[in-house]
C-alpha cells in the first residue's frame, strides 16, 4: 500500500452472511433510507393537519387512515425500481437468481410487517390523541377501519394488504425488466391488479363480496377469514410467478 | 479451495430472436492464463462472456467453467466475475458502499488492492457512480475487477473512456496482481496493440464463430514482419500469404504468414531485411476482414 492510500472504511471483520440473508439485509437497508423520509412526512402531516383543521373548523376524520393508500403504493413503486435495477448487480456480484428471489421476498414480508405495525399502531395512537383532544375520530369509510376495530384486526388487515402490494411491486418490475415495456403494461391487470383488489376488499364497508357468507360474514366489512384467504392465494400465486420469471431472466449487456 | 477456473464451450449457440449471436462455438480457455478475447463489434464476445458468467443461458450447447455448468451454481458463481464496460454497480450508492457490498459477496476480495487502485485512479469513495465521468466509471469497474480476485475474471471492454496513462496503469495493475495471485483472466478489448503484451492465449471470434484459438506466442511465430528495400521485400513475399503491406519511398514493410527456417531467416537478413514478430493487431485485422477465412485456415487452427 502506498503511503498516500486512504482507508476506504474502518477495518472490520468480514462476516459472510449467506446470499439470501445478505440480499434481504441489503434491500432492507436501501429501503430503510427512503422509508425514513416517508414516515417523517407522514408524521408531520398526521400531526399538523388536525391542528390546522381544528383552528378553522371541526376535526372528525382520521388523517392516518388516508395514509393507507400511500403505504400501499409508495413501497410498491420503490420495489418496482428494486426489481428492475438490482438483479444485474446481484448476478454480477456472484450470487444466484434463486437467492435474489428468496432474499427480496423475505425483505418485502419484513417491510410489510413493519409498515403494518406502524400503520395499525399509528391509527390507534391517533384515536387516543383525538380522544384526549376532545375530537371525534372516524375513518371516512369503515370496513376493517371501523372506529371500534381492535389493534389485532387492524394489523392483520394492513399486513394482508401490504404483503400482496409489495410482492405485486416486485412482479411488476420483473415483468417490465424481463419482457419489456409492452408486456409490462399489458400484464398490469394481472401483476398490479391483485394489489388493487386487496385495498378494495379491506376497505369494503358494505359486504358485497361473493361467497363471504362462507367465511362468516356479518354483512358489514369483508370477513377476516376471507381477507386472509384471498391474500394468501394472491401472494403465493404472485410469488410463484416472480420466482419463475426472475430465476430465468437474462441480464442484458450494460452500456454507458 | 481456490484455483484458476478454465472455460470450455461445447457446441455453444445463442440466439436473440432470429439473430444468431453464437453458432455452435467450440473453444477452450485455459485455466491460469490471460486470454485475449478478440473480435469485431457484434462478433459474439460479450455473449460468450455473459454465458460463462451465467448472465444468460445458452440456446444450445453448453459452457463449463471449471468443469461445471455455471448457471445458478451457488458454489461456483462467487468465483466467477464479469465486468462489462463500467461494471454492474449500485448507481445510487457511493463507491465506498459498493466496495463494501462486493467485499461481502466476493470471498477473495482484497480491500488493500481496492484502496490502492482507488487512489491510483483518483476516485472519490464518497462519489456515486451516476455522477462519474465515462472514464471514471470504467476505472471503478477495473477496481472491482482486480480487487475481487475471482478465479475466473472476465473484463469486457473495461477500458472505454480511459485516457492512455490510466489504461497503462490498468494493464500494470492487472499484471502485477495476476503475478501475485494467478487466476484465469479473459480480456476483451479492441485495443489489441495495447493488450498484446499481456495475453498468453488468443481467441478470435467472427460472426458468432471461433476463427482462431491459439497460444499467443505460437501465433506470433506463424507470421513475420519484413522491413527493408522494396525490391528485396517484394522478392521475399513471392509465394507467401501477405497480410499487410506498406511502402514509403524505397522502403517497404510486409507482414506475411510464414514460419521461417533458420536458413531462410539468415538469407533474408543477408539481403538487408529486418525480421520481426507479426503484430497481433495486423493478424487480427487481416483475419477478420471479409473473405479472410482462407488465411485463418492457413494458420491451421481455424474452426
Amino acid at each position: 500500500m502506498s503511503a498516500t492510500t486512504r482507508p476506504l472504511f474502518p477495518a472490520r471483520p468480514v462476516t459472510r452472511q449467506g446470499p439470501v440473508l445478505r440480499t434481504a439485509v441489503s434491500v432492507l437497508a436501501w429501503f430503510g433510507q427512503v422509508a425514513l423520509w416517508y414516515w417523517g412526512i407522514v408524521l408531520v402531516v398526521v400531526v399538523a393537519l388536525p391542528l390546522l383543521v381544528d383552528a378553522f373548523g371541526e376535526v372528525g376524520t382520521s388523517t392516518i387512515w388516508f395514509a393507507r393508500q400511500s403505504g400501499v403504493w409508495f413501497p410498491f413503486s420503490v420495489l418496482i425500481g428494486v426489481a428492475t435495477t438490482y438483479p444485474p448487480v446481484h448476478v454480477a456480484s456472484g450470487m444466484t437468481r434463486r437467492s435474489y428471489v428468496r432474499g427480496t421476498l423475505l425483505a418485502v414480508v419484513a417491510i410489510a410487517a413493519a409498515f403494518a405495525l406502524l400503520m395499525a399502531g399509528g391509527l390507534m395512537a391517533e384515536r387516543a390523541w383525538y380522544g384526549a383532544m376532545g375530537w371525534d375520530w372516524s375513518p371516512q369509510d369503515q370496513g376493517w377501519f371501523d372506529p371500534d376495530v381492535t389493534f389485532g384486526s387492524l394489523l392483520v388487515a394492513y399486513l394482508a394488504t401490504f404483503v400482496v402490494a409489495y410482492v405485486s411491486g416486485l412482479l411488476v418490475g420483473t415483468v417490465y425488466a424481463a419482457a419489456g415495456g409492452w408486456w409490462g403494461t399489458l400484464t398490469l391487470p394481472l401483476t398490479a391488479g391483485p394489489s388493487l383488489l386487496m385495498t378494495v376488499l379491506v376497505g369494503n364497508s358494505n359486504d358485497w363480496v361473493p361467497f363471504s357468507e362462507l367465511f362468516g360474514s356479518t354483512g358489514e366489512g369483508t370477513p377476516l377469514a376471507l381477507v386472509l384467504t384471498v391474500a394468501a392465494v394472491l401472494t403465493l400465486t404472485m410469488a410463484a410467478a416472480f420466482w419463475l420469471l426472475a430465476t430465468r431472466r437474462s441480464i442484458a449487456p450494460r452500456r454507458g | 479451495m481456490s484455483a484458476p477456473l478454465g472455460v470450455e464451450a461445447r457446441g455453444l449457440g445463442v440466439r436473440y430472436g432470429r439473430k444468431v449471436a453464437l453458432g455452435g462455438v467450440d473453444v477452450a480457455i485455459p485455466a491460469g492464463s490471460i486470454t485475449g478475447l478478440l473480435g469485431r463489434n457484434g462478433s459474439g464476445k460479450t455473449t460468450l462472456a455473459s454465458v460463462a458468467a451465467a448472465f444468460r443461458r445458452p440456446t444450445s450447447g453448453a459452457v463449463l467453467v471449471g468443469g461445471e455448468d455455471p448457471w445458478e451454481n451457488e458454489d461456483l458463481l462467487p468465483r466467477v466475475l464479469l465486468v462489462r464496460e463500467s461494471g454492474d454497480v449500485l448507481d445510487v450508492e457511493t463507491l465506498r458502499t459498493n466496495l463494501r457490498f462486493v467485499e461481502d459477496c466476493r470471498p477473495a476480495f482484497s480491500r488493500e488492492v481496492a484502496e490502492r487502485l482507488m487512489d491510483r485512479f483518483e476516485l472519490d469513495p464518497d462519489a456515486k457512480p451516476q455522477k462519474l465521468s465515462r472514464g471514471q466509471k470504467s476505472a471503478f469497474g477495473i477496481v472491482l475487477g482486480i480487487a475481487s480476485r475471482a478465479d475466473l475474471t472476465i473484463l469486457d471492454e473495461v477500458h472505454l473512456g480511459l485516457d492512455a496513462p490510466s489504461r497503462y496503469a490498468f494493464y500494470d495493475a492487472l499484471l502485477e496482481d495476476y503475478v501475485e495471485h494467478p487466476r484465469t483472466i479473459v480480456l476483451s478489448s479492441h485495443l489489441i496493440g495495447e493488450i498484446e503484451r499481456l495475453v498468453e492465449h488468443v481467441v478470435v471470434l467472427d460472426h458468432g464463430r471461433v476463427l482462431l484459438a491459439q497460444d499467443a506466442d505460437a501465433l506470433r511465430v506463424t507470421g513475420v514482419s519484413v522491413t527493408g528495400p522494396a525490391r528485396e521485400v517484394e522478392r521475399f513475399v513471392v509465394g507467401r500469404t501477405v497480410l499487410g503491406r506498406q511502402q514509403l519511398g524505397g522502403t517497404a514493410q510486409a507482414t506475411v504468414l510464414a514460419a521461417l527456417a533458420d536458413g531462410e531467416a539468415a538469407a533474408a537478413r543477408a539481403a538487408g531485411l529486418d525480421l520481426g514478430p507479426v503484430p497481433l493487431q495486423d493478424l487480427f485485422v487481416h483475419l477478420t476482414a471479409d473473405g479472410a477465412a482462407d488465411a485463418a485456415r492457413e494458420l491451421g487452427r481455424a474452426r
